[in-house]
Parts: C-alpha cells; sequence; structure tokens
C-alpha cells in the first residue's frame, strides 16, 4: 500500500488543541468535542499537519520501536474514524505550510483512544450563525449548520 | 450591489441578504429612538462593567430596576466618563411587531432563535426568552427588545444581557466563561464544570463560610498575567431542594426564578463587600458531586480543564467560534487544574478550597 494520502483539519469549523499526551477537537459546525489520548494525539498532530501516512507510520515507528508491528492497524482504526467525523478532510498536494509540528517527548506507546461527546451538539444546532458577506451582502457560510445546508 | 450567487435561505426557503439585516438595525433604531422620544423620560444608568464604563438606557426606571437587578452592584460609573457601550433596552407593546419590517427570510431565522451577523452588526433572538438583540460593533451600541406577553424569564433576570456582553467582550479581546469565581484577597479559583456538577452550590458553601465570590453561572475573562476574571452577575442560581437543605436562612430575589427551576439568590445582599469584583485566577477547580467522607483534590491535565470549560462556554452563548478558544486555552495552560471531589458537607468542602488557595498562595510567593 502505497500510503501516500494526505490529509488537513477541516478548517475553519473544526479547532484543534494540542497538549502533553492529550488533545482536545471541537466541531463548531457540528457540536460534537472530542477528546484524543495516548497515540492518537501524535497521529493527528502528525496528520493534521500534513504529513503522508507513510511518514506518520515511519515517525512513529521511530517513537516507539516496540509498537512497530500495531502501528499500521492502529493508524488506520483512528484515521477511519477521524474521516468519519470529518474532524480530517483529504488534502490535495504538498503539505500546507504551517508551524512546526511539535510532538513533545516521547510517552509509553498506548493504543490511540478517541472519545466523542455530544452533550452541547442540541443548544448549538439550536443557535446556527448565519453569516453574511460584507461587500456582497450575500451569504458567506452558516456555521452550526448541518453539512448540505447554507 | 452584486448579486450572490447562492443565496442564504431561511427555514421557511426565503433568501435572506446582508442589507436586510442592516435594515432591520435601522428600524430597530429608529424605533428605540422613538420610544427615547415618548413624553415620559427616558432613564438612564451607568454601570462598570469588567472595568469599563457602560451606559443603559431604558424607558422607565421601572424596567431598569426589573431587568439589571443583578448588575446594581457595578452601578455608578462616572457620568462624565464616556461610555465604552451603550445598551438600550425597550419592551415591545403587546401589539408590536418588532420585526414588521424585516424580509419573510430574515424574520424566520431570527424568530427561530438564529444568529445572523453581517458588516459588524450581529443580531440574534431568544426565541424562549422572548428577547432580541442587536451589537453594532463598530459604534459599540446594542439594543435589547423583550416581546411578547411573558414576563421576562428568570434566567435573563439572572444574567441579563449576556448576548450582548458576550458580543462586546469578544469585541475586545475578552470572552465570557461558564464559571462560578470564589476566592479571597483579591485572587481566587474558577469553578468549572456542566450543570449539576456541583458548581453553584460549592460557590455558595464558599460564601457562607466567609469567602468572596464573583459570580456563580458566567465571569468574564481577560487575557492578563495571571489571568483575571471579572464578575458580571450579582446572582446565583440554586435548587428550591439544596436552598432549603442547606442554605434555610437565605431567600431568593423575589421574582428571580421560575417556578419549578432553580431559584435565584441575590448574591449582593447575602455578600455585602465579600462580593468580588475581579479575581486573579490562581488555580480552576471541576467539582464532582462524589460524597466522599473528606472533600480531595486531583490533579487533572490542561485537556481535562478544557474540557471541562469550553464546550459550555463557547455553545451556550450564540456565535461561539474557534477564535474564542485561544484565551480558554492559554488559561488552562497557565493556571493549574485540579478536580474537586466533594463531600457531602458543604462547609468542609468550602474550607478544602480555601486551604487549597491558602496553599497555592504560598507556593506563588515563594
Amino acid at each position: 500500500m502505497a500510503r501516500d494520502a494526505r490529509y488537513r483539519l477541516r478548517l475553519p469549523e473544526v479547532s484543534l488543541e494540542s497538549f502533553e499526551g492529550e488533545s482536545i477537537v471541537i466541531d463548531f459546525a457540528s457540536g460534537c468535542y472530542y477528546s484524543l489520548t495516548s497515540s492518537a494525539t501524535e497521529m493527528l498532530t502528525l496528520l493534521a499537519s500534513g504529513a503522508q501516512e507513510a511518514e506518520v507510520l515511519r515517525l512513529l515507528a521511530t517513537r516507539h520501536p516496540g509498537a512497530s508491528a500495531r502501528l499500521g492497524a492502529d493508524l488506520d482504526g483512528l484515521l477511519e474514524r477521524l474521516l468519519g467525523e470529518r474532524i480530517l478532510i483529504s488534502h490535495e498536494g504538498p503539505p500546507p505550510a504551517g508551524d512546526q509540528t511539535h510532538l513533545g517527548p516521547a510517552l509509553a506507546y498506548l493504543p490511540p483512544v478517541l472519545e466523542r461527546f455530544e452533550d452541547m451538539r442540541e443548544m448549538l444546532l439550536l443557535d446556527p450563525i448565519h453569516e453574511l458577506d460584507e461587500a456582497t451582502w450575500g451569504p458567506t457560510r452558516a456555521h452550526g449548520a448541518e453539512p448540505g445546508q447554507a | 450591489m452584486t448579486a450572490p450567487s447562492r443565496a442564504l435561505r431561511a427555514p421557511g426557503g426565503q433568501p435572506v441578504e446582508g442589507y436586510e439585516l442592516a435594515a432591520l438595525a435601522h428600524d430597530l433604531r429608529e424605533r428605540f429612538a422613538a420610544a427615547s422620544r415618548a413624553p415620559a423620560a427616558p432613564e438612564m444608568r451607568r454601570y462598570r462593567l469588567a472595568g469599563r464604563p457602560v451606559a443603559v438606557r431604558a424607558p422607565t426606571g421601572t424596567l431598569l430596576d426589573r431587568w439589571l437587578w443583578a448588575l446594581a452592584p457595578w452601578a455608578g460609573a462616572a457620568a462624565g466618563e464616556p461610555a465604552e457601550l451603550t445598551v438600550s433596552l425597550r419592551e415591545a407593546d403587546a401589539d408590536e411587531d418588532p420585526l414588521a419590517s424585516a424580509s419573510s427570510g430574515l424574520r424566520a431565522l431570527v424568530l427561530q432563535g438564529e444568529m445572523v451577523t453581517a458588516g459588524g452588526l450581529a443580531a440574534h433572538a431568544h426565541a424562549e426568552g422572548g428577547t432580541i438583540s442587536l451589537f453594532d460593533r463598530e459604534a459599540r451600541e446594542a439594543l435589547v427588545l423583550h416581546v411578547g406577553r411573558r414576563p421576562l424569564p428568570g434566567w435573563e433576570l439572572a444574567a441579563p444581557l449576556r448576548t450582548v456582553l458576550h458580543w462586546w467582550s469578544e469585541s475586545l479581546g475578552a470572552q465570557l466563561v461558564h464559571a462560578a469565581g470564589v476566592g479571597f484577597g483579591g485572587r481566587g479559583s474558577l469553578l468549572v464544570g456542566a450543570g449539576g456538577s456541583g458548581k453553584s452550590t460549592t460557590a455558595l458553601s464558599c460564601l457562607a463560610a466567609g469567602m468572596d465570590v464573583a459570580g456563580d453561572d458566567y465571569l468574564w475573562l481577560e487575557g492578563e498575567v495571571p489571568p483575571v476574571a471579572h464578575a458580571l452577575y450579582a446572582s446565583a442560581k440554586v435548587e428550591s431542594a439544596r436552598l432549603a437543605a442547606w442554605f434555610p436562612s437565605w431567600h431568593p430575589h423575589p421574582g428571580g426564578g421560575d417556578p419549578g427551576e432553580k431559584q435565584v439568590l441575590p448574591l449582593a445582599a447575602l455578600a455585602g463587600a465579600r462580593l468580588a469584583t475581579r479575581l486573579s485566577v490562581t488555580s480552576i477547580l471541576l467539582p464532582r458531586v462524589s460524597h466522599v467522607p473528606r472533600p480531595r483534590f486531583e490533579p487533572v491535565s490542561p485537556a481535562a480543564a478544557l474540557l471541562a470549560l469550553a464546550p459550555s462556554s463557547l455553545f451556550q452563548l450564540p456565535g461561539g467560534r474557534p477564535a474564542h478558544l485561544r484565551l480558554l486555552t492559554r488559561l488552562v495552560r497557565e493556571v493549574p487544574a485540579h478536580r474537586l471531589h466533594l463531600s457531602l458537607d458543604p462547609l468542609a468542602n468550602a474550607e478544602a478550597i480555601r486551604g487549597h488557595l491558602e496553599t497555592a498562595a504560598t507556593h506563588g510567593a515563594r
């Protein structure tokens, strides 16, 4: 498998805040938010920086040599969920320019964990934002609207 | 004017364009101005909110007294000081249609409680509360209209003008946070967590134990070093059963609560001088009703603190955006956070927080 695909965060709707070993993702469009722990933080940080899947696996194998046999399956499982939740979307072309990725010190490898919370979802869907463009006085986009809505 | 290539559509399918919001804003301003020219001279009150002078106009002092009682302790900004925000309040007549000039599409959006922004204007209606808020970022002017025959709901009276203050804080790089503030000597903790986590009861327990309180639900956060939380509302909400059991000598604000909902307490009357105007935030506490024999602190990560603080702060106010996360992220990176496992003894919980803050102050002074 080539594993040459690249991804990026679904900006500006999705925000990612990473701390040592943990990340919080907030989807301002859906009202869902997520907690990622252990290797999921490393994987998402690398994927969101535009690294190809193969690069992610290579870097993780360097940081966690004892876990190299399972990294591929773990990455596939997490990636499926990140794409399914539309936290990440496909990115064509070279990696997007941005800050250099900092992973922090390598911690003991634990399988990726992505926890989803939707207790605020109903609140957000009651309150979508409709932005109207100042120049054209026409619509730009609506935060909080379901995909497919204006 | 360039025609939009893809129309924003209201729930009924009608297209909406930005100039419609500008037209509605103009119409509402005219209506407010007309009301202020009525025979009875409009009332003007000055407040100091988050350290900044704010002027509020209303047709009568009675309306101001009723609507803004929770802001009363902050009344009294100097008359000659130019207001940094001017808010006009009105109650619509029973037969008045405040959205008469709005297009059907905009009308549908607003009446569904959706936020519409364009060209520095923001509009939002709270259908359940019967309020329509309009904010002009450049003019630093806001209009809030109460419509309908029902009285203002208890939650609006406990936290008046919340939507407008949220928009204003955003324009200044500050942020309203869903948190209670407790402490002493100008330093304190933010109590954060979803409804039912014990935030309000813990704040009231601290008050009963002689500590300072800056509010139980919403605070204005400034990104200073250390971060500063300003009090906004001299009110606290507590369940009726908990009020009777734990704070039997305290009485709710008359007309402040809704039947079957939480009671609203007048913090200014209860706290007196212990109503804190601002607190330097030295810790974040995540209360949990654990019913442990003695309250216990458990360190939590910045990510856990952000998880407790950010979603309810960002999603309970209209227009939560990714940019609003920055100040909260900075807060949790700078300030240590602990989960506070609450005991069944409110005073023991409060004393534990006092000890926690004293320890933090001692360590910070070294």
